[in-house]
């Protein structure tokens, strides 16, 4: 189930809220919080559910087995099954194809292995709860001894499938007590509508612009075409993936939960290294307290801190999905995170301006890199951005653009801070708020028009 | 008290959202129904079940179910593309330009395809026709007669073969009221639409009026294709036949020379086996079915009309119609493919203004768009010179089904004319002439009104304009 299908907005939702508080005591409402989790993954996933409850129930078993361990080899033993064990199944659906493929293909041998389809947010709910054992492990957090509370702590339908990836310790209490403010209540409704807008109006949008600009499977027909093109997939990968984040923490909040920010407005970045602290936060927080730091971090000197990055790099690329291309962006990535660490003295006395210009190229130009998992297409591509023997424009283009006129500077201004900054006015201006509440509320209907009017809205992170 | 009205609104908002799913869920249509507008079917509530929910089929189901039975739905799809429309700087004038930009585009695609698939003009074979009898048209002279098979005889009953029984002439008191319906599987008989005598009545009257400005051997021909929302009952095997009474009824009761083709006859057998008769992207028929019924037509007049598959035609295989809702449908639907005639003769065409003015505008434009045939309808008058020398002319009077229909009628016409007397194309206060009048200045001797069930004989004020621009 997605947050931008009707099945969700007209009829999960308005049920759980209705169950969630008619029901007195925490417990019930776990009870129907876990219900409903595994009702919402169970939709696009009705087999899949079982290796969730699985993992989770793994998971559960290593970490009691590592609390009652009094040496340190037995807890260790007992994190590096933990590990294992929870990467073996992201291993398998996801990679398997992969590595097999690419070692045919090395060793030019024939393989008849069917790769398994990959199940949806696996990637997600893994690495959230790994952190939940090597939290165990570290004594971040204390062994949860209800099964159905480390349930909910992995299944909790808002960041079950496209995060944020949520640290146990972030949650650990909430998952035992939790109270709800009005001011949750109409905090986290508020995005949660403004989330479904940004998805719905901006993010499709986007996808729709970029698909009459680059139809799927073709190639860029000029170089206005290919920056148009590349321009536009980062903004719809923004909006979208900020978007389902932003309905995640707002019904987080109605719910009871406080999840941490995932996206601060990565384009305004002024550096590649201030573009990761920006861009899925909860991702970069996750490789650096659970790979970076455990490998060395930067305390083994410049060499160790390069391959500690590398790794670290390699590893994002690789978890956004099994291809090439991935392994590619993660180290351009890497390249760019070195030399702007290394010059970050030099860099600095350049001009904001054109540090922030720099940045956002080196993030379209990255995001080409993602969008095409065939090589030759990439190469084009990249070509196309460069000159690459094309027309300046082709009539297709200018037809699209002409089209979207309006909708492009639009689209460049709802992805600045205006929301953080009218939030600040209005706590002079109280009529604000209310304003900000009667926006919300007619983006929330425009955004079911839109979704009555279009049937095709994927995520693209689900991917992932 | 304002973070309580910020309340009351967003928890409003919740219970709207919950409130319309309950509805849908207890009220909405459970059957899959046909969308005029949209020209497909809609979903009807999935079926629940362990094998379905296991797929995901019931999940999947469940979501169209919600979106294509939402109340108002076209109102709100229609609401939602005048808001995005808010934000193209394109209008008509730029539209025109950016489909010239495409044209070009096309026209060097169109070459390789001729050369490719079909043969072209020059290789082209002339149309068969065979010697008229003496109220029909007289074959062109330029033209070699030949026998050639007629696609479309065994599946297509002429109109006389369908006439019920002789009636008294103009006795019009005694008209009963018709139907169309379709045949369920199991036998039941399903009315689509139901024609009253009185609109029946309005029909005749008008078709009479015409013929009674006609030569003595004109003909007014009628065809009211049905709407593909309508085939897609065949198509899609919901039903295995479809029948009309309307056509018998009024041949049997209008003066002599008027004939009203069964549309649903001529494309029954042609849909059953398969053939494309609509566009599964557009509200239109094909110019196959077009070519189907004119035949029907022509033949009535003892011309052996060239089957369609012995023309020539530029193909695309890339065409979205009037369904294609942006790229987001474009990316989930399959296109159609849309095939564009090569005329036979040379055709010039013109836009005739109020003022009598003309201005060049060609028969047919090579791009994939319904607007390729005639460049879409434009008012108030349209004349192709066909090079064709038979002494004979003919007025087509339609709607946008028409469109597509009149290529066909070029190999047996030496001029075609054309107009739409819809409001939005005709307005009788710019008229200078009646259409009486432009039937006489012209040598009109054949009117054809090709006229979709929307615009048919239910449509009570434009049979009527019909009749008083007349």
């Amino acid at each position: 189930m997605v947050f931008s299908g009707l099945t969700f907005l007209l009829l999960f939702l308005p049920s759980l809220l209705i169950l969630y508080f008619l029901s007195r005591g925490l417990r019930w409402r776990n009870g129907i919080l876990v219900i409903f989790s595994l009702i919402f993954y169970a939709w696009g996933e009705p087999i899949m559910v079982l290796l969730l409850i699985g993992t989770t129930l793994f998971n559960y078993l290593v970490a009691k087995r590592m609390a009652a361990c009094t040496d340190v080899r037995g807890k260790k033993l007992c994190l590096i099954l933990g590990v294992a064990g929870s990467l073996a199944g992201l291993l398998y659906f996801k990679y398997a194809g992969f590595f097999l493929a690419t070692l045919a293909d090395l060793f030019g041998f024939r393989l008849d292995f069917a790769a398994p389809r990959l199940p949806i947010g696996i990637s997600f709910y893994t690495f959230q709860i790994l952190t939940y054992t090597v939290d165990v492990y570290r004594g971040k957090a204390g062994v949860q001894k209800n099964f159905w509370r480390l349930l909910l702590y992995v299944s909790c339908f808002p960041q079950l499938i496209a995060g944020p990836i949520v640290q146990y310790s972030d949650v650990a209490a909430a998952l035992d007590e939790r109270a709800i403010s009005l001011d949750d209540f109409v905090d986290g409704t508020r995005r949660f509508l403004l989330g479904l807008g940004k998805k719905v109006l901006l993010a499709n949008t986007c996808g729709s612009f970029l698909l009459t600009v680059l139809p799927t499977g073709t190639g860029p027909r000029s170089i206005a075409g290919a920056w148009l093109s590349a321009f536009l997939y980062s903004l719809q990968l923004y909006f979208d993936f900020s978007a389902y984040s932003d309905m995640a923490i707002g019904l987080g909040r109605v719910l009871g939960f406080s999840y941490k920010e995932n996206f601060l407005y990565p384009y305004l970045s002024a550096s590649p290294t201030d573009f990761w602290r920006r861009w899925h936060i909860s991702l970069s927080s996750f490789f650096r307290d659970y790979v970076y730091i455990p490998l060395g971090g930067s305390r083994r000197g410049k060499a160790r801190r390069m391959l500690n990055l590398l790794i670290v790099w390699a590893l994002t690329g690789l978890w956004h999905g099994a291809a090439w291309n991935f392994v590619i962006w993660g180290l351009y990535w890497f390249m760019l995170l070195v030399v702007d660490k290394d010059l970050s003295r030099l860099w600095e006395r350049v001009p904001r301006f054109l540090r922030w210009l720099f940045t956002l190229f080196a993030a379209v130009v990255g995001w080409t890199i993602f969008y095409y998992t065939d090589m030759p297409g990439l190469g084009a591509h990249l070509s196309a951005l460069f000159g690459g023997g094309l027309p300046w424009l082709d009539a297709a283009t200018a037809s699209a653009f002409r089209q979207y006129a309006l909708f492009l500077p639009m689209a460049c201004v709802a992805a600045a801070p205006i929301v953080p900054q009218l939030k600040r006015m209005s706590q002079r201006r109280p009529w604000l708020a209310l304003g900000g509440t009667v926006f919300a509320v007619v983006v929330g209907l425009l955004s079911l028009l839109f979704l009555i009017r279009q049937s095709y809205n994927p995520f693209i992170y689900f991917r992932f | 008290m304002k973070r309580t009205l910020s309340f009351l609104l967003q928890y409003g908002t919740l219970v709207l959202f919950g409130g319309l799913g309950a509805l849908l869920l207890l009220y909405g249509e459970k059957e899959p129904h046909a969308s005029l507008t949209e020209n497909r079917m809609l979903a009807g509530f999935p079926e629940l079940s362990a094998d379905t929910v296991k797929s995901g089929d019931f999940m999947s189901g469940l979501e169209e179910y919600l979106c294509d039975n939402m109340p108002e739905r076209d109102w709100l799809v229609e609401q939602a593309d005048l808001l995005m429309s808010r934000f193209s700087l394109d209008g008509p004038a730029d539209e025109e330009a950016a489909e010239n930009a495409l044209y070009e585009q096309v026209m060097a695609m169109a070459q390789e395809d001729t050369t490719d698939d079909t043969p072209g003009p020059a290789t082209m074979e002339a149309p068969a026709l065979t010697a008229a009898p003496t109220a029909g048209p007289t074959p062109a002279s330029t033209f070699e007669a030949e026998a050639t098979p007629v696609a479309v005889s065994e599946a297509s009953p002429t109109p006389e073969s369908a006439s019920p029984e002789p009636v008294s002439k103009k006795d019009l008191s005694a008209i009963p009221s018709c139907a169309l319906t379709l045949t369920e599987k199991n036998g039941r008989l399903r009315t689509i639409y139901t024609f009253s005598p009185e609109n029946i009545r309005g029909m005749i009257m008008t078709l009479d009026a015409y013929r009674a400005v006609l030569p003595a051997d004109g003909r007014v021909f009628f065809a009211q294709p049905p709407f593909p929302s309508v085939a897609n009952n065949l198509i899609n095997g919901l039903c295995v036949d479809w029948n009309s009474d309307l056509e018998a009824t009024i041949n049997a009761y209008s003066d002599e020379g008027v004939c009203m083709v069964n549309v649903l006859d001529v494309l029954r057998q042609p849909l059953l086996d398969g053939e494309s008769m609509y566009f599964t992207t557009d509200h239109h028929w094909t110019p196959r079915a077009a070519c189907y019924t004119a035949n029907v037509m022509l033949q009535t007049m003892g011309i052996d009309p060239k089957p369609y598959d012995s023309y020539s035609f530029i193909t695309y295989r890339d065409f979205f119609g009037s369904a294609a809702n942006g790229p987001s449908y474009r990316s989930s639907h399959k296109p159609d493919t849309l095939e564009i005639l090569i005329p036979t003769t040379p055709v010039k065409g013109y836009k005739i203004s109020w003022d009598r003015s003309e201005e060049e505008s060609p028969l047919l434009f090579y791009r994939p768009s319904y607007a390729a045939f005639l460049g879409g309808t434009q008012g108030p008058w349209r004349r192709f010179e066909t090079g064709v020398d038979c002494g004979r002319c003919c007025l087509v009077i339609g709607d946008s089904f028409a469109n597509c229909f009149l290529p066909f009628l070029t190999p047996y016409y030496e001029t075609v004319h054309a107009t739409d007397l819809r409001g939005s194309y005709y307005d009788q206060r710019h008229a200078q002439w009646t259409v009486s009048e432009y039937i006489r200045e012209n040598g009109i001797d054949d009117v054809y009104f090709i006229l979709s069930t929307a615009n048919g004989v239910n449509t009570v004020n434009l049979i009527r304009t019909l009749r008083d621009c007349l």
